[in-house]
């Protein structure tokens, strides 16, 4: 055990910050990564779940972004993106079990997209625009290009 | 812009669990944000078709953006310039809580800190999306400033209630029990309360550099600590790490001191005018510098190079020479209480020498005689933003401004004629005296272009 003494730093033990991999990044083998991954949704992020299989949130609703406005419709379409954006490099250096926290994308309409593991046992994302004043995304629409 | 010391950060309630992991979506809540009369999370409800002064969020994503980002946000400036993108992004991901992540509608405030206060904006039309991709629209546009020690409390305050919701939930061990420990040994510790300063001044994440952070703590002996956190709130860590040994060969390059005239007068007309701490760093400027003019009986006038050299006591040709490859201007005091040594930077305009040396003169004269070095720094501390006000009211006094703008002026080139020949008369540039009529109220918005005369 390490003790901490007068003026020691001990390091902080996690920074929350989102952090995109280089481009140059080659650690991480992308096609088998695009393979392994799922797309769950979160109901949370539509004004119908319904529409998307997705039991509705009890009320009152949470404040967040909707995919209504993305034109992403099915299932499908949303693990393409996710499989692009692996495919493009967009994946966070903050991993759990080895499967990146964040994969980025932007979509046909030019809104940009996070992407958010909910289970790292299964691979399963959930996506969701990024909010119009979220810097982070200056990021994502540049490395996409 | 408003001036208050109470914000608040609340929760107004917990909301049943949300999709997601714990504790994010076990803390979902009611989220307030006020400061002063302002509410920051004040949003249409788009499908309520209703009003509501709070948002619902994480309140546990919240209280990790604040706590990961204490040091920053209570101390960190805004820059005017950033060195590179890169820089400039990462200073609005600490600083920015739309950056907070998650999937949020985050509340669109920006916290900038100058040491003593914080401005707190909230801009909604920068968080502004199509009722498709937001179900919510942000409502208030404001900025206000808070004291630090507030801004402190309200966090400290929200932190705490999210732990306590943590704790009652059986859910003790998350990362942000221990990043807020982490944060109250640093606060505790004095050693680590220092190296996170330089950090957070530096624009840096805790524990980014510690290479450069051991190299510029060792100038503290030197330069003084205070000098050191003006001169790291504006050098970039990649291209100026040398910025110190080279203003210390600069100030060593220099002999000539100026022997302030009469120095204990100025010292008792400006002893009860406050501090930084005390008085915010514009008005704090002005009544030093008011309070300086009427000691040396200068009146509204234009002060000439000859009678600056003579109340340093110092010939032109001292106030004339710049401290060679000096990276910034530095003031240094002498032996005597009354002297002071000006190291400036390369400066080819005489207005902006003016300038320099006035600000190095205000900060000498406002500064403990214990303090090391006097930097003049593109820094947008309240230090900073003090000596810029002294050296704005003590060269072109808002008084002599107001009175050459008392009749109509007519058109926008009627206002620039007269600003280039104010800035002539008064032998400072003219970006100081648009900025000088914005900021005291002689005309709104000719900084930017759009001059409106005040009322």
């Amino acid at each position: 055990m390490r003790y901490h003494t007068f003026g020691e730093s001990m390091p902080r033990s996690f920074n929350p910050k989102r952090q995109m991999r280089a481009a140059s990044d080659v650690s991480i083998d992308r096609d088998a990564l695009a393979k392994c991954v799922r797309y769950g949704g979160n109901p949370e992020h539509k004004r119908n779940p319904g529409d998307f299989g997705l039991t509705p949130p009890a009320t009152p609703r949470i404040d967040k972004t909707l995919c209504d406005g993305v034109a992403i419709f099915q299932r499908q379409d949303a693990l393409k993106l996710l499989r692009e954006g692996i495919r493009r490099g967009l994946i966070s250096q903050q991993e759990r079990n080895h499967f990146p926290q964040n994969i980025w994308a932007v979509s046909d309409n030019a809104t940009p997209l996070e992407a958010q593991l909910e289970n790292e046992v299964t691979g399963a994302y959930h996506g969701y625009p990024m909010p119009a004043d979220d810097a982070f995304s200056e990021v994502v629409l540049q490395r996409w290009k | 812009m408003s001036m208050s010391n109470n914000i608040e950060i609340r929760i107004d309630g917990w909301l049943p669990d949300g999709e997601g992991p714990d504790p994010v979506a076990r803390t979902n809540a009611e989220v307030f944000v006020g400061i002063g009369d302002s509410c920051a999370t004040e949003v249409q409800d788009r499908q309520a078709n209703t009003v509501r002064q709070t948002i619902r969020v994480s309140a546990y994503l919240f209280a990790t953006w604040l706590a990961s980002n204490w040091w920053r946000l209570t101390l960190e400036p805004e820059r005017e310039r950033f060195a590179d993108d890169s820089a400039r992004l990462d200073w609005k991901l600490s600083h920015q809580s739309g950056a907070i992540g998650g999937g949020y509608l985050w509340p669109p405030l920006i916290f900038a800190s100058d040491r003593f206060r914080v401005s707190v904006r909230s801009d909604a039309s920068a968080s502004f999306m199509r009722p498709e991709l937001s179900p919510v629209r942000y409502l208030n546009t404001f900025e206000s400033i808070v004291n630090v020690e507030a801004l402190e409390g309200a966090i400290e305050a929200f932190v705490g209630a999210v732990i306590s919701r943590l704790d009652a939930l059986s859910l003790r061990a998350t990362p942000l029990h221990q990043l807020w420990k982490e944060v109250a040994t640093e606060r505790r510790d004095p050693k680590l309360c220092a190296k996170r300063s330089i950090e957070a001044m530096l624009g840096l994440d805790p524990d980014t550099d510690a290479n450069l952070i051991g190299a510029i703590q060792t100038w503290e002996k030197k330069a003084g600590r205070e000098a050191v956190y003006e001169i790291a709130a504006a050098m970039s860590v990649h291209k100026d790490r040398e910025v110190f040994s080279q203003t210390d060969a600069a100030i060593r390059g220099v002999t000539t001191f100026a022997r302030i005239e009469q120095y204990s007068a100025i010292q008792a007309a400006i002893a009860g005018l406050g501090t930084l701490a005390t008085h915010i760093p514009w008005e704090l400027g002005k009544s030093v510098a008011e309070s300086l003019r009427k000691v040396w009986n200068l009146g509204s006038e234009p002060i000439l190079n000859a009678s600056v050299g003579a109340m340093l006591n110092v010939g032109e040709t001292t106030l004339k020479s710049d401290g060679a490859l000096a990276p910034l201007s530095v003031g240094i005091r002498g032996r005597n209480e009354d002297q002071l040594k000006l190291v400036l930077r390369p400066l080819e305009n005489p207005p902006g020498r003016r300038f320099e040396i006035a600000r190095l003169l205000g900060d000498f004269l406002l500064s403990d005689t214990q303090t090391g070095w006097l930097p003049a720094t593109t820094a947008l501390t309240a230090r900073q933003k003090f000596q810029r006000a002294f050296a704005a009211e003590f060269l072109c006094p808002s008084e002599a401004l107001k009175m050459r703008f008392q009749t109509e002026v007519g058109d926008s080139d009627e206002i620039e004629m007269k600003i280039s020949k104010i800035a002539s008369e008064f032998g400072v540039s003219q970006r100081m005296v648009r900025h000088h009529l914005d900021n005291r109220g002689v005309f709104r918005g000719i900084a930017s272009g759009l001059p409106v005369l005040a009322a």
